[in-house]
């Protein structure tokens, strides 16, 4: 990607999140125009619609955002959100709040989040010995995660199970963090994001050449290892564990616009946003009246897209 | 030859009867489902039963049964050591049936998915348990009960069954809670969806405008559930009740006094 065709790069990502936004807020049940909405439409629009949009887009962001930084911080290019054993610990939690208290909207939301932290406390003791033993601990733990789930899901009662699984698969109609602060944390990381971005290109060279040039590496990882977890932490609890925009769509940015962290990681928080969005948009209007869980959507959309420019671009 | 059949084969029906009826009435049941349970219960069938399983609730005395599984599985050597002879269970898919089977015990699926269904496994249940007479009695009672239900059928209200909040889920055509709700003579709203259990959004009931929301009630709060509906589909259109889950979304003797209320409720003048 040469620099004088970043911005026109930019305009058109713009201008295809904005058209898609305001195509999925047009879509549902019937056709609404956003512009000459009224009355019950209106209700619908800003009350139903506009709400759970704003979620996936900011969770998508998130997740795309985090993606990027676990590849960096772990130095694999298969690293995603989950890769860690947050998603799993974060499950186990919310599971483990369901069989407390099975009647309270929030329950799962909360176990969610204590969990995601517990598992992010796990893995942080591992952080000093270096990207490899972490990444294997995380993974090693993801397995204990998940064991635990299948415990907590074989003892849970059946009326609980099907609100359990809708959140494992990832649920946008759920979810109980306003949006005001799922938009905000969004904007935050991805300043942090852009704040760190030179220190992260300088990672990507290698340790070495990091250190010689001046970047505290450690401290970088550990700061990463923070901000990526709490992101995580925070899109699981507002939406369930949503696989693969995290994974792919840092590579789709790298493969779109080259791979420097001021260009790929804003990029990433809206592509990762824009996809879940259309996953979400789908997921609702596909098999109208009946919804899908969105979790599916995003893999069968992002797949093929990922495939074609891995073929264009071979480099 | 005439002589045979006019005179040795009633005595020999007469001669086999002690030791079949012996038989049934020895019969040692595993009830693997909740409807099966009340069903034995229904036609004086319980002291057959020796073993039944989760959510076995009703009548009350079931709640003393030994259990031996949930809807999950069966426990086999805990089924084992009550030494059954027969086992009901509602699909042949529960976990740990078939190991009873290659035990020797004998086993019968019950699934109904309409009245006639569970008429007719309440009459097979009477047969094998030397309940004949109390079955037939019951089904003829419940047989007169349906017609008057379908007699007054025309209440025509459009129904959404909320089956759980959130997610929210309803029932579509293949369950057996959509025909609960024509026989009480409503239209489900969601009808056409081709699955058991659909999930749907709120905006896909807004659209379907509903005047009457039921609700099996696990511990919902039907207040708030009312606020709600009253919120989105405004307040003059829409009435909620709540119904006992177990009346509706059990195919055993209870059904029908679970098709009366829903039916009841559909008749009810606005409020």
């Amino acid at each position: 990607m040469t620099q004088r065709k970043a911005p026109l790069v930019w305009v058109v990502i713009l201008a295809v999140s904005a058209g898609f936004f305001l195509l999925c807020l047009a879509m549902g049940e019937q056709w609404i125009n956003p512009f000459q909405a009224s009355g019950q439409d209106a209700m619908i629009l800003w009350e139903l619609r506009l709400p759970r949009l704003l979620t996936a887009f900011a969770v998508g962001g998130l997740l795309a955002l985090a993606g990027a930084w676990f590849q960096v911080l772990l130095g694999n290019p298969l690293a995603e959100p989950y890769v860690l054993g947050v998603a799993g610990s974060a499950s186990a939690g919310a599971v483990t709040a369901l069989m407390w208290l099975p009647d309270t909207t929030w329950v799962m939301s909360a176990g969610a989040f204590a969990g995601a932290w517990l598992g992010i406390v796990c893995v942080m003791f591992f952080a000093r010995s270096g990207p490899d033993k972490m990444l294997l601990a995380g993974v090693v733990l993801a397995a204990f995660w998940s064991a635990m789930l299948g415990l907590l899901l074989a003892l849970l009662p059946e009326q609980t199970l099907f609100r359990a699984f809708s959140w494992m698969m990832g649920d946008l109609s759920l979810t109980e963090v306003p949006v005001a602060v799922l938009l905000a944390t969004w904007g935050g990381a991805l300043l942090c994001g852009l704040f760190l971005s030179r220190a992260l290109d300088i990672l990507l060279l290698g340790e070495r050449h990091a250190e010689a040039l001046g970047v505290d590496v450690r401290q970088l990882r550990q700061r990463l290892l923070f901000l990526a977890s709490a992101v995580t932490a925070l899109a699981v609890t507002a939406a369930g564990t949503i696989g693969f925009v995290g994974l792919v769509i840092p590579h789709l940015m790298r493969l779109l616009l080259g791979s420097l962290h001021h260009r790929v990681l804003p990029a990433s928080a809206t592509g990762g946003g824009v996809l879940l969005m259309l996953a979400d948009t789908i997921a609702r209007t596909m098999i109208a009246p009946a919804e899908l869980p969105v979790g599916i959507l995003t893999a069968i959309i992002g797949v093929p897209v990922f495939l074609f420019l891995l073929l264009r671009r071979p480099s | 030859m005439n002589l045979s059949c006019r005179i040795i084969l009633p005595l020999l029906w007469l001669c086999m009867l002690p030791g079949m009826a012996h038989a049934e009435n020895d019969s040692r049941i595993l009830a693997l489902s909740p409807h099966v349970c009340e069903m034995l219960y229904a036609i004086g069938a319980a002291p057959r039963i020796v073993g039944a399983v989760s959510y076995c609730d009703y009548p009350a005395d079931a709640l003393t049964l030994p259990r031996v599984g949930s809807y999950k599985g069966i426990r086999v050597e805990a089924a084992l050591r009550l030494k059954p002879d027969l086992a009901i269970a509602s699909s042949e898919h529960v976990k740990g049936l078939m190991q009873l089977k290659k035990a020797g015990v004998k086993i019968i699926i019950s699934n109904p998915r309409r009245f006639e269904d569970i008429f007719h496994d309440m009459l097979t249940l009477g047969a094998l348990t030397g309940h004949r007479q109390e079955a037939a009695t019951l089904v003829r009672q419940q047989r007169k009960r349906l017609a008057r239900v379908r007699q007054h059928a025309i209440s025509q209200r459009r129904v959404f069954y909320e089956l759980w909040p959130d997610p929210l889920l309803t029932v579509g055509k293949s369950g057996f809670i959509n025909t609960l709700i024509s026989e009480a003579g409503g239209h489900n709203v969601f009808a056409d969806i081709p699955l058991e259990t659909p999930r749907v959004n709120i905006e896909a009931v807004i659209k379907a405008r509903p005047d009457m929301i039921i609700i099996p009630l696990e511990k919902r709060n039907i207040q708030q559930r009312q606020r709600f509906w009253n919120k989105w589909l405004g307040k003059q259109h829409v009435h909620v009740a709540g119904v006992d889950p177990d009346l509706l979304h059990r195919p055993g003797p209870r059904l029908i006094d679970g098709l009366e209320i829903l039916q009841r409720i559909l008749n009810q003048p606005w409020p």
